[in-house]
Parts: C-alpha cells; structure tokens; sequence
C-alpha cells in the first residue's frame, strides 16, 4: 500500500511539473512528445499524474531543460530562469515582478484561507484576475513582488471574504508546515512566548522586506518591538480606500495569536505608536496576558 | 502502457544498461541479499529478473526509494557519480565513511569545527532538508561531524562552500555565517580570548594562535600591520594544501565572505565590539593572496 502511495505521489506530482515546465517553454504536446518519445495522446495523461514516465525519459526532461532529477522530483526550482532560458515571460503579471521584496509565504495564509473558505474555481478565478496561474506559485521561499499580498487582501475584502473581526480566522492558516517551510521546525523548538516572537522577528526577512521588524526592548514578561516601512514603500499604496490600516491591524493580531504555534496562550498587544495614523513607525507592547 | 518512438531505443537502450551496472554494483558495495535489493527499488522477484536481464526498469519511484535509503541524491543515482565504498559502508551502519576524495589523510588540515558553525546555521535558517541535501550531495553522512576537533579533509570544506553557493546562498550570508563562529567558540578559548584586552594582542594570538590550533592548517594567516586603530592581515594557502586548489573550484569566494564574518566578530570577546573588514586582494578573483583591512 505504502509502494502505490509513493508511486502515486510521484507520479502525480511530477506530472504537474512537467506541465509547467512545457508551458514555460512555450511547447506543444507534439514536441514534449517527441522529447519524451512517447506518443502525442499519452502525454496528456503523463501531466494529469494517471500515466508514468520511464527513469530514462526523466533524465532526458532534467537535461533537456537543465534542471537536477531532485529538482524536477521536488517541484522546488526557479521557474523564472526557465523562461529566461526560452525566451518566454515568466509567470508572473509585470505588477508582480516590481519590487520584489516579498516571498509567497506572506501571502499563504490568506490563499489556503481562501481556497478553504471559498472553493477551488472561487480561488482560480481569483487567480486569473491577478493573471496569475497558480501551478506558478512555488514554494513558500519563491521571491514575488510586493504588491501580490496588497491584492489578495484587497480582493478579500472588497469581496467581504475578510474583515478585520474576522482577521483571526484566515491567521490560523499561517500556523502551519506548508505555510512557514523550514521555520515550522524552528518555531516549533521555542520554549516561551516571546522567545517564539523574537524568532519570529528575526527571521522577517523570510516573509517580507516591505518592513523592517525590530525587539526595542525584551524583559523576562514583556517586550516592546517596531516596525517601520522599508524605502521603497512610499511607492506602493498600502495605506488606500480599501486596505486603510488593514495591514496595521493584520500585524497586531498576527503578533497576539502567535504564541498559538506552541500551545501558549495568545499575549496582549498593545499599540503605542502607529504609521499608520502619523507616526513613522509602529511600536508594539506585548505582555504575556 | 508507452508508445515508443522508434528512434529513442538507443538512449533508453543505453541508459538502462548503465542502470543495471549501477544497481549491481550498489547491490555488491551495500552487501545485502537480492530480497533485500529488490524492497530497495520497489520490485517483484519477477521485475526484479527482468531487470537483469534488461527487459524491464526500476520505477522512477523506486529509484527515489533506493536513494533515500542510501542517502544518496536522485541525481547522482541516474548518473552513476557514486561512491559505492562510501556508500555501502554508510548503509552498514559506518557513518563515518567519505568517498575516496576525502580520504587522503595529507589533506587532513581542517577541524570539523568549522564545518559544524555552517550545519547549525543552515540547519536553523534553512532547515533540515537543506542541509540534508547537501550532504547527500558530497556523500557524506551528518554523524561525520559530531567531534568538533576532529581533523577532515580539507576537500569537504571547499566543496561545501562551493554547494552553499551553488544552492544559492548569497556571499552577505556568508559573512553573518562567520560572525556565528564566535557563538559556536569551545568555552575555555571564549575565557581565553576574554581576557585579552587590548584588540592588537587578541587578534594578534588569532593570527599566531588560535585559527591554527582550533579551526584549520590549510592556510597561513599573517598579521603584516598592527596599530590601534586596526590590522593588515594577509591569507596564503600553505604549502601542504597546494594540490588541494589545483583542482577549479566554484564558490570559494564564500569562503572569503565567511572569513570576514569570522574577523568582524573576533572583538565581541573581549570589548564587544564588531570590527569593519574590507578585503583589498582575494586569491579567489585573481590575486595571489587574500588580504583584509581591519579598523574598529
């Protein structure tokens, strides 16, 4: 049972890749075929997972497009120098590939919220709205553009999927392996509350650099910490109709429920400073409640 | 069911081949019977004949089962770039096993102590299954490091730097690595260097001392200005470990970065300071030494 399973598992995932890789190359069926020397009708069924591909024909895909046989069985490469190399455009929409300071796992928790709360043809849709294909989106550590998780969330609320009561809902969807990567394990090892924040903080960057996140002050049941925009945000509209101090509150909240990761109790935050009513930056104090 | 083109036999035709001899040998280097084998790549006793014969293939499953089980990259399974010794005294329960590239105890220059400050890094930052694949990638096994002064070939140095770069780590990485040396230090050399005071003295017993003692005889590090405001230090490769760079290697750069990280921080034992460093000359881009300016 287990063998089928494994078999399975490959099989089907590397389907999906492959797909994405012909589409990235901008080829047909009829010329995959011929790279796999297998017959036109059969690779339709080799992308949908319900037929196998030889070890031969794998190693001729990892040469062909210059991609490791762990790569191609992983899923885990850089799409973007897939397109480079054939001239296509990469998978993602121009506004997406500006200021590329974010990284998809920012944006997990509201996509696995999404497509749990509204379905899966709700979540494609929403995807080609963005002009996105989600077989494009890779891992949690893939860089993207900033103004991808501004969209997702203004989509949210202007289709009343989120509100800022109903923050908390969509935040539990963060508190995962598929949505933290390597950090679920790191996290996982913190023995306190606000040490799992301090590590957290410390390890910002994995998500965005659209802010610059810093402990001001850490006490044995309290700490003080900031969080100023990076430069480059007095471009991008963060603060509009729509969004207003969303992200503000989205921060808070994501900051008082951590501590869930490990089974504590959430922590009380309180907001001593704000940017986004005036100050030039936020300050948070968080007490073990 | 496949339909082949008829012109593809060949290569498939050949690639098998090359797979049946790898999967003979590894069966021979792994020292386990054909039962044993065959739950290894996931076949039948009767698949199992065919494949001998050459009439049938492992599964791309399989194959990623065998590897794992040997811990061993998938890559290196469908291209043969195995250690079989290595490998099958590993499977036996030897962890301590390296292929032969490493083996040449003349090029036992370096203390596994720096190798450690990298895995507990990568470990944190970017995991385990990073760490794992780079290791799977050199062949060598995690218990291998677990005495931190151990002597290993210089060889697993270089080529984990070069995997580090390779797998994308960026060189300003690399220097916060170095700086970690100082969180990672044994604890008597942490009193030791406490001690010393004055920021000439500490990185003078760094220079004439301590990188020799504790962390590698690969290079030769010489102080060639010392005042107080900062020092001149220059970095050669010794003469016992000249063969060892006649080989091209990718990636050291890293390791200038990561040396960097390691004198920046130096002073935090003692005046919990962070020195600048700037490198004028890198045997890495040409020059026939490195060279680093430090001020504090």
């Amino acid at each position: 049972m287990l063998k089928n399973i494994s078999e399975q598992q490959v099989r089907v995932g590397l389907g999906r890749t492959l797909k994405s890789l012909r589409t990235l190359a901008n080829m047909s069926q009829e010329g995959f075929a011929q790279l796999l020397s297998i017959h036109q009708t059969a690779v339709s069924r080799v992308e949908s997972g319900s037929q196998s591909i030889l070890p031969w024909q794998l190693l001729k895909v990892s040469e062909f497009f210059e991609i490791s046989v762990d790569q191609l069985l992983s899923g885990n490469f850089d799409f973007r120098k897939i397109a480079e190399r054939f001239g296509t455009l990469p998978p993602l929409p121009e506004r997406y590939r500006q200021l590329e300071y974010s990284k998809i796992r920012e944006a997990l928790p509201a996509l696995h919220f999404i497509s749990s709360t509204q379905g899966s043809p709700f979540f494609e849709k929403m995807m080609q709205g963005f002009g996105m294909h989600q077989d494009f989106i890779g891992g949690p550590d893939q860089v993207i553009g900033v103004h991808f998780n501004l969209d997702v969330l203004r989509c949210m609320i202007d289709q009343r999927i989120i509100n800022k009561n109903s923050l908390g809902q969509m935040i539990q969807y963060s508190r995962t392996e598929p949505v933290q990567g390597f950090l679920h394990n790191l996290y996982q090892t913190q023995e306190s509350a606000l040490s799992l924040i301090q590590s957290w903080f410390l390890n910002a960057h994995h998500y965005e650099s659209n802010f610059m996140y810093a402990v001001q002050k850490c006490k044995k049941n309290s700490m003080e910490v900031s969080v100023k925009p990076a430069e480059h945000m007095r471009e991008v509209g963060y603060k509009d109709e729509t969004l207003g101090d969303f992200i503000c509150e989205y921060k808070k909240q994501y900051l008082s429920s951590f501590p869930q990761y490990i089974g504590c109790n959430s922590v009380e935050v309180t907001e001593e400073e704000c940017h986004f009513h005036g100050s030039s930056q936020c300050i948070y104090s968080i007490k073990i409640a | 069911m496949h339909l082949f083109n008829q012109n593809s036999l060949i290569s498939q035709k050949s690639f098998n081949a090359r797979m049946r001899l790898i999967l003979k040998e590894l069966k021979h280097a792994l020292g386990v019977d054909a039962r044993t084998f065959m739950d290894l790549i996931q076949v039948s006793a009767m698949d199992y004949r065919q494949i001998l014969k050459g009439t049938s293939e492992a599964s791309i499953a399989g194959l990623h089962h065998l590897a794992r089980s040997i811990h061993v990259n998938d890559s290196a399974l469908y291209t043969g770039e195995i250690d079989f010794e290595a490998v099958g005294r590993q499977f036996r329960g030897d962890h301590h096993a390296v292929p032969k590239r490493y083996q040449d105890p003349m090029h036992q220059l370096s203390r596994t102590r720096g190798v450690q400050v990298l895995l507990t890094y990568f470990m944190v930052h970017r995991g385990a299954a990073f760490v794992d694949r780079i290791l799977k990638t050199l062949q060598i096994r995690q218990e291998f490091f677990t005495d931190a002064n151990r002597y290993i070939s210089s060889k697993i140095v270089l080529d984990l730097f070069q995997q580090l770069t390779v797998q994308g780590i960026a060189l300003d990485e690399m220097m916060h690595v170095g700086m970690l040396n100082i969180a990672l230090t044994p604890t008597e050399l942490k009193k030791t260097l406490g001690a010393i005071h004055d920021p000439r003295q500490s990185y003078l017993y760094f220079h004439e001392e301590l990188i020799t003692k504790f962390y590698d005889r690969m290079f030769d590090y010489r102080l060639r200005k010392i005042s107080n405001a900062g020092t001149v230090g220059e970095v050669h490769v010794r003469e016992e470990a000249q063969d060892i760079f006649k080989e091209k290697i990718l990636g050291s750069k890293a390791m200038c970065n990561y040396r960097k990280g390691v004198y920046s921080s130096h002073l935090l034992h003692s005046k919990s300071k962070v020195a600048t460093v700037l490198e004028s000359e890198c045997m890495y881009e040409g020059g026939h030494r490195c060279v680093y300016h430090l001020s504090w």
